[in-house]
């Protein structure tokens, strides 16, 4: 049986020099958000370590995560986590297809049993049986179930398999769930975002076969380092908020020069993501500094809270009405009904004097 | 002074008796003004609706004033909460714990009798504890209460995000996954910040009526501490007992 290479043996044989090579690990350790005493661990890890295999499995999903994995454009990153994850199996790239590809899969699961990482895009049917969404002859529901069964960790990768996206949105016509619903006995780590940033999914990638433990993960499962902060607190058009300078409309003054988009539906301020900080394409832009308010794509129930280009707080409950029309409406019926009590009370009151004052009258 | 005593001044044609003690008092006005400069800065955070005239973001931190107003007011309104609610149990005679027995029966009768009774327009003097509060506004103060405490909580989870694993983040920090992301926790803080207006409504237009028109002294009392009551006025015991016999 062939031993399996280690990530360094893999970039030397494709031509990177060893000063590429440390540059990467450097750049690694702080996407990862490490101390700079960790960058010799994660050189020795990947010095010496297999390279673990990882499956990318496609369910319910536009692939839009693929696209943005495989469109990360630093150099460094776009090869060689390529060669590094040893990515087995990924449909939308592998050459094989058909049979051949799908005995890859089972075999290799079955030789790396307990080792593997699996890697998820996209949500799971449910609904009769999950008939919905099939891989090779076997419904997405089987699949996932039978992969995980060897997977050391799944990272769910995506707004549809870390909390639902357009696959679950309102009414969610096949049932799909999120792979932290259906799978409970592995540890699963949540990337959202539609799509997640490349770097991101690379780095809680690297950090899982760097360390060989999950990253530290917040209550909704997502690695803190990415998903710790709002995209507000770290937007550069802060200061524009903070001076209270708001664009009002998409063509105005101010969304010419740049200010906070927060009055056009931005939801920076309650988005955690890391877009402002890492963003995308080789740290290019990204939607607010292209002018285009957040949509708040890796919150929970995102594609449910219609329409986007609104505060959450603004968006009208189901069927129903907004939060601030709701509150008005009980304010004012409050201010009504008690207007009226008293009016009545006042009224009564004076009557009874009334009253009183013919009955004294009567007497005398 | 005793917690257990009953003041009362009898003037020509009035009985006045000491119900608010300092403490209720200042706390009191305190809120007025947490709450007022909390729901003005509120609104403008939801909705800005003043822009400064500047062409540059420097200088100028209108938002950034209001969202430190806010939380100023906020820290000021949980402190002076939490010391209302030590009060709640420690105050004068008429502190609210003496009469919050939820679990007896009574507490729910005098409740629903006093509910029809102010909805027949008669708004009865009964026993002398009810010149603090009877137990149909008691209940409703201690749902105040916690709407407030849900504010507090839904608001510093929000705020303490600005430092991640910080004070605040770490005491508050679980609110936000508990209601599905920040953004419901926005709209919760709305809604509930409409629920208490609601409640200034009625509270502020029937404190004035009750000073103005009943002269039991309930928007003075806030000031002076004392209550009024016509002169003679005689306590009745459990009011409700009695009607039904």
């Amino acid at each position: 049986m062939q031993v399996q290479e280690t990530f360094y043996e893999e970039v030397r044989r494709k031509g990177i020099s060893r000063r590429d090579f440390l540059r990467f690990c450097l750049l690694t350790t702080a996407y990862l958000g490490l101390e700079s005493t960790m960058f010799s661990k994660v050189v020795r890890a990947l010095e010496s370590k297999p390279r673990p295999p990882i499956y990318w499995l496609n369910f319910a999903a536009c692939t839009c995560c693929t696209e943005s994995l495989i469109r990360s454009s630093h150099p460094l990153i776009s090869d060689v986590i390529l060669s590094m994850i040893s990515l087995d199996y990924m449909e939308t790239i592998q050459v094989a297809a058909g049979h051949q590809a799908e005995e890859i899969v089972w075999e290799g699961m079955k030789k790396n049993f307990g080792n593997y990482i699996l890697a998820v895009e996209g949500s799971v049917p449910t609904k009769d049986n999950g008939v919905y969404c099939t891989v090779g002859g076997m419904t997405a529901l089987e699949y996932i179930k039978k992969a995980s069964r060897g997977a050391k960790a799944i990272i769910s990768v995506g707004s549809c398999s870390s909390f639902g996206c357009v696959t679950t949105a309102h009414p969610n016509p096949t049932g799909c769930k999120p792979i932290y619903k259906i799978i409970t006995d592995k540890p699963v780590v949540n990337i959202p975002g539609c799509p997640p940033i490349a770097e991101v999914i690379v780095g809680t990638i690297v950090h899982l076969i760097t360390f060989d433990t999950l990253p530290e993960l917040d209550a909704l499962k997502r690695p803190k380092v990415f998903y710790g902060q709002r995209i507000h607190d770290k937007c550069y058009r802060r200061a524009f908020f903070d001076a209270g300078m708001f664009v009002e409309k998409f063509d105005d003054e101010g969304a010419r020069k740049g200010w906070c988009l927060y009055k056009v539906g931005c939801r920076g301020p309650v988005t955690y993501n890391a877009c402002s900080v890492v963003k995308w394409n080789e740290g290019t832009s990204f939607p607010i500094q292209s002018g285009h308010p957040c949509l708040g794509c890796s919150e929970p129930d995102y594609w449910d809270n219609r329409p986007l280009y609104q505060h959450v707080a603004d968006v009208p409950l189901p069927g129903f009405a907004t939060a601030d029309e709701i509150g008005k409406g009980f304010a004012i019926g409050v201010a009504v009904a008690t207007g009226a009590h008293l009016v009545a009370s006042i009224v009564k009151k004076a009557t009874q004097k009334v009253k009183e004052e013919k009955k004294e009258q009567k007497e005398e | 002074m005793q917690a257990n005593q009953i003041y009362r001044v009898e003037s020509e044609c009035v009985t006045r008796y000491y119900v608010w003690d300092s403490v209720v008092r200042v706390s009191h006005w305190i809120n007025v003004i947490a709450v007022g400069v909390l729901i003005f800065t509120g609104f403008y955070i939801s909705t800005p609706f003043y822009r400064p005239t500047a062409d540059e973001p420097f200088g100028a931190t209108v938002m950034a004033t209001m969202k430190n107003l806010h939380f100023l007011f906020a820290v000021i309104f949980t402190l002076n909460g939490l010391f209302r609610a030590y009060w709640f149990f420690a105050g004068n005679t008429y502190r609210q714990w003496f009469r919050f027995h939820i679990w007896k029966a009574d507490f729910w009768k005098e409740a629903w009798w006093k509910l029809k009774d102010y909805i027949t327009l008669r708004y009865t003097d009964y026993e002398l504890h009810t010149l603090g509060h009877n137990t149909l506004a008691t209940l409703t103060y201690v749902i105040v209460f916690l709407a407030a405490s849900v504010q507090g909580l839904t608001g510093f989870a929000m705020a303490g995000k600005i430092n991640p694993g910080g004070f605040f983040d770490t005491l508050f920090g679980w609110v936000i996954p508990l209601f599905g992301g920040e953004a419901n926790v926005r709209m919760i803080h709305k809604m509930i910040m409409w629920g208490i207006i609601g409640f200034m409504i009625h509270h502020i237009s029937f404190v004035i009526y009750l000073e103005v028109f009943r002269e039991k002294g309930m928007l003075s009392s806030m000031i002076t501490g004392l209550k009024t009551r016509p002169l003679g006025w005689e306590p009745v015991e459990k009011p409700w007992e009695k009607k039904e016999k």
